[in-house]
């Protein structure tokens, strides 16, 4: 007998989790000083807002501050000071400083029981004009660069030109001028692309910054049909880059859980082993034996809420805008926390019968909002897992785990993400 | 010839003294072993975890007592002997637990905003008042004597201050019931909370207040009755039948122990506990508590409950108690908290950095030099009223 029940969230469990909220993300501006190539804004990727260099205004943030005040005041959360990150997305962030800087004050000057910190992607391309500001902030900075040169050339400027050049220059500023902040609060992301590679990437950043890179590949997600030639030519598989460098064993190394491989092992031995415990509770009974939601969609508002220019609210910036959950319109914030939680339960109703004989349905990490067709009537789960392929999958872990065994005692002592 | 010897995931090797165990924790199945100086060398080849419990051995050209070893290990299905060329991995053994205490205690902000209140499962409070009992709340639930009484008041708004769904359980120990001015008012707020209730009363306070029991006696609430072999208590039990209590049977001899089960015999099972008391009676204790070699590996504990015992102590993890003067203990046989007037926040975060009871384990002497040290139960309150760190029978020489 198969003994999972369909479990739901509720209108309850969204309120609680906005009363716990971790991060804010403000997508304070959808214009960029640039035009990268694989931007998901660009002309590769369709399923986001026409980018219409909008300016998300100060009336809207703080329309939704002060509704999620009132919230927080009101309830009591679960720690004894709950803290709130609030990051600043874009298009280019920077380009709407103006209202960056309101919110902080705001945020800093909100009479309330709460820590706040503030975090930030940005091109870097305005850092100069603005660092002092961060730094006083003690923004955290993810600062986006390819690697070298060549590796940054489809960052490009809007004539075309490569933003090398004035991005090497600002950080490096940034690095003299502030070397304590910089290595308490910066990192860098790259996108691998056709023109770096992992080991030429991760090599010049750590050089040059002594800093390691998190290195994504190009998000093949929501790709136009006509453009799928030209993606998949600009396209560079991490692991494979990864393994045709010279270095690749020691660099497999350094980059540890940056390693696709070495990620999924430990994402395998995370569920499967029984030997990983996400808190001390995990340990007073037989987790085997509670309800879980099925897919690894996370809940509405668990990791964060996202605020679009436009005045959409999402439950992250990685998904379409389509799946907006509310909105603040004409200084209100109009989100149902029950239509949310139904909303939410009817995907999973769509793809429960599905989830049900699937291999990974208790570990699962697909989420749903990235299943094509999930607003159909049956939408097709590509990662579910017969028995073989899960076997398939253990015996991928398994074998690299085979090939470098000291992973295993570096990932259950030094591995920590949940 | 060369074989593979591979143990199986899920099972432990500890060796302490030139003894061994290797412990499948999967079915129980176990090997106790001298170690020689060879065996020594393969144990601590299959401990270091690159090896993925994997070592090669030259079967034919090992010791007597090594060659045994290995059978014994194959043929008590802890192990498996392959051809060396055939990948096998096991996985060893290895907790992980990401929210781990001691990265929490070194960044504050992380500690502040992070939800420590799940951590608490059971509070108790000792509500006090005029009596003349001993001292064994110390040991098991019990009234505690005092002068000064903890108001229902104070509980309440106590445990105002506690939004969390991981707070299950809440007792109450009642010394006076009589005197307890606020108990209505009290069992009225615990009916709205959604947690489970336990009111524990002395027998000797229950006859003359049966009425009070009768009201006390709604959905979410349990009456717990501390029975103590004397010559009343049949009576007391007589008079409470039929009614849904349940009894915690204290004994502190074989005398009576055979007492209490007799009478135990006419109630339900689960409707009733029997808890040794220490009170000057070691042999007592040394023939029926203590635990033996036998007791030990007769229990089979799966990977995650052993790795509880090396983490947490699973007897106190998760409980405060609150004595009628205000303060808050994770274990009153240790020094207390802070008082109920502070936020539970700070209380539990204490109790990680002084490590009173919660996370008390198993890893000092003489434990620490046992091969069952991660097999045995927890320390218990026995171990601090006794001021013996084992209550076994195990003589590690
Ligand atoms: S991509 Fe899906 S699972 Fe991941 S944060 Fe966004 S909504 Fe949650
Ligand atoms: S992989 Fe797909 S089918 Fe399997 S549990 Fe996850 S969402 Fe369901
Ligand atoms: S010495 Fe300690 S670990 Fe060993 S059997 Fe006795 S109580 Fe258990």
């Amino acid at each position: 007998m198969n003994i999972m029940k369909k479990i739901k969230i509720t209108g309850n469990n969204i309120e609680d989790l906005l009363i716990n909220l971790g991060q804010i993300t403000l997508e304070v501006t959808d214009a960029c000083n640039l035009k990268c190539k694989y931007c998901a804004y660009g002309d590769l990727y369709s399923g986001y807002d026409v980018r219409e260099n909008k300016y998300l205004s100060f009336e809207t943030v703080k329309t939704l501050i002060d509704y999620l005040s009132e919230l927080w005041k009101s309830k009591i959360s679960t720690s004894q000071i709950p803290k709130t990150h609030i990051g600043f997305y874009g298009g280019e962030p920077l380009m709407n400083i103006k209202l960056i800087k309101k919110t902080v004050e705001y945020i800093e000057n909100l009479n309330i029981r709460r820590n706040f910190a503030f975090i930030m992607t940005t091109n870097a391309m305005l850092l100069d004009r603005y660092m002092n500001f961060l730094v006083e902030k003690k923004f955290n900075l993810l600062i986006s660069l390819d690697g070298d040169s060549e590796g940054q050339s489809y960052r490009v400027n809007h004539s075309g030109r490569n933003s090398f050049d004035i991005v090497y220059r600002n950080v490096k500023l940034l690095q003299a001028k502030y070397p304590q902040y910089f290595e308490e609060h910066v990192e860098f992301n790259s996108v691998l692309h056709n023109r770096n590679s992992v080991e030429r990437t991760f090599t010049f950043i750590k050089n040059e910054f002594a800093k390691k890179p998190t290195i994504a590949e190009l998000n093949s997600f929501g790709i136009r049909e006509d453009k799928i030639d030209e993606f998949y030519a600009t396209y560079n598989n991490k692991a494979k880059s990864l393994y045709s460098s010279d270095n690749c064993d020691k660099l497999s190394d350094e980059m540890f859980v940056g390693v696709p491989q070495t990620k999924e092992l430990f994402s395998f031995l995370k569920y499967y082993s029984g030997n990983v415990f996400v808190n001390y509770n995990y340990l007073l009974f037989d987790k085997s034996k509670l309800k879980y939601i099925t897919t690894g969609t996370c809940s509405p508002f668990s990791r964060k809420l996202f605020l679009t220019v436009n005045g959409k609210i999402i439950q992250c910036e990685r998904i379409h805008h389509s799946f907006a959950l509310g909105n603040v319109e004409n200084g209100k914030v109009n989100l149902d926390f029950e239509y949310v939680a139904t909303r939410f339960n009817a995907y999973l109703d769509k793809l429960y019968k599905q989830c049900l004989t699937c291999f990974r349905k208790q570990y699962c990490n697909q989420c749903f909002y990235s299943i094509p067709g999930i607003d159909g009537e049956k939408p097709t789960c590509n990662s579910f897992m017969n028995k073989e392929d899960f076997e398939e999958y253990k015996m991928r872990c398994l074998n690299h785990l085979n090939k470098y065994p000291k992973l295993y005692k570096k990932l259950m002592t030094e591995a920590f993400t949940e | 010839m060369n074989k593979k010897l591979t143990i199986n995931s899920d099972t432990f090797i500890w060796t302490k003294n030139k003894k061994g165990l290797i412990y499948n924790s999967q079915n129980g199945n176990y090997l106790l072993f001298q170690l020689t100086d060879e065996i020594e060398k393969i144990c601590n080849h299959l401990n270091d975890y690159d090896n993925l419990y994997n070592i090669i051995v030259d079967i034919n050209n090992l010791k007597s007592k090594t060659k045994e070893f290995v059978q014994n290990i194959t043929n008590k299905k802890l192990g498996i002997l392959n051809e060396i060329d055939k990948d096998i991995i096991s996985l060893p053994p290895l907790l992980n637990v990401l929210n781990d205490i001691e990265r929490l205690k070194k960044d504050k902000t992380r500690s502040e905003s992070e939800n420590i209140l799940k951590y608490l499962s059971i509070l108790t409070f000792y509500t006090g008042g005029k009596c003349k009992y001993s001292d064994y709340y110390k040991q098991t639930f019990y009234p505690y004597c005092s002068d000064i009484i903890l108001a229902a008041e104070k509980i309440i708004d106590f445990l105002g201050t506690i939004e969390s769904p991981y707070l299950n359980s809440i007792n109450i120990v009642i010394s006076d019931i009589a005197n307890y001015s606020d108990l209505f008012s009290l069992t009225d707020y615990l009916k709205t909370l959604h947690r489970n209730i336990t009111v524990y009363i002395h027998y000797s306070d229950v006859l003359s207040n049966i009425n009070i029991l009768d009201k006390l006696t709604i959905d979410n609430l349990i009456i717990k009755i501390i029975c103590e072999a004397d010559k009343n208590i049949k009576n007391i039990l007589s008079h409470c039948k039929g009614k849904p209590y349940r009894y915690n049977f204290l004994v502190k001899n074989e005398k009576e122990y055979n007492i209490c089960e007799q009478l135990a015999e006419t109630l339900q099972s689960g409707y009733y506990t029997i808890v040794p008391i220490f009170d000057n009676n070691l042999s007592f204790f040394e023939n029926n508590v203590f635990i033996s070699e036998d007791d030990v590996l007769d229990t089979k504990l799966n990977k995650r409950e052993i790795f509880a015992h090396q983490a947490i102590n699973t007897n106190f993890f998760g409980l405060l108690s609150v004595l009628p003067d205000s303060k808050v203990y994770s274990n009153v046989n240790c020094e207390a908290l802070g008082t109920i007037n502070d936020s539970v926040y700070n209380l539990i975060l204490k109790e990680f950095h002084n490590n009173y009871s919660w996370q008390l384990l198993r890893n000092q002497k003489p434990c620490c030099d046992c091969l069952f040290q991660w097999l045995c139960p927890s320390l218990s309150n026995y171990e601090f009223v006794t001021g013996k760190m084992n209550l076994c029978n195990y003589n590690n020489d």
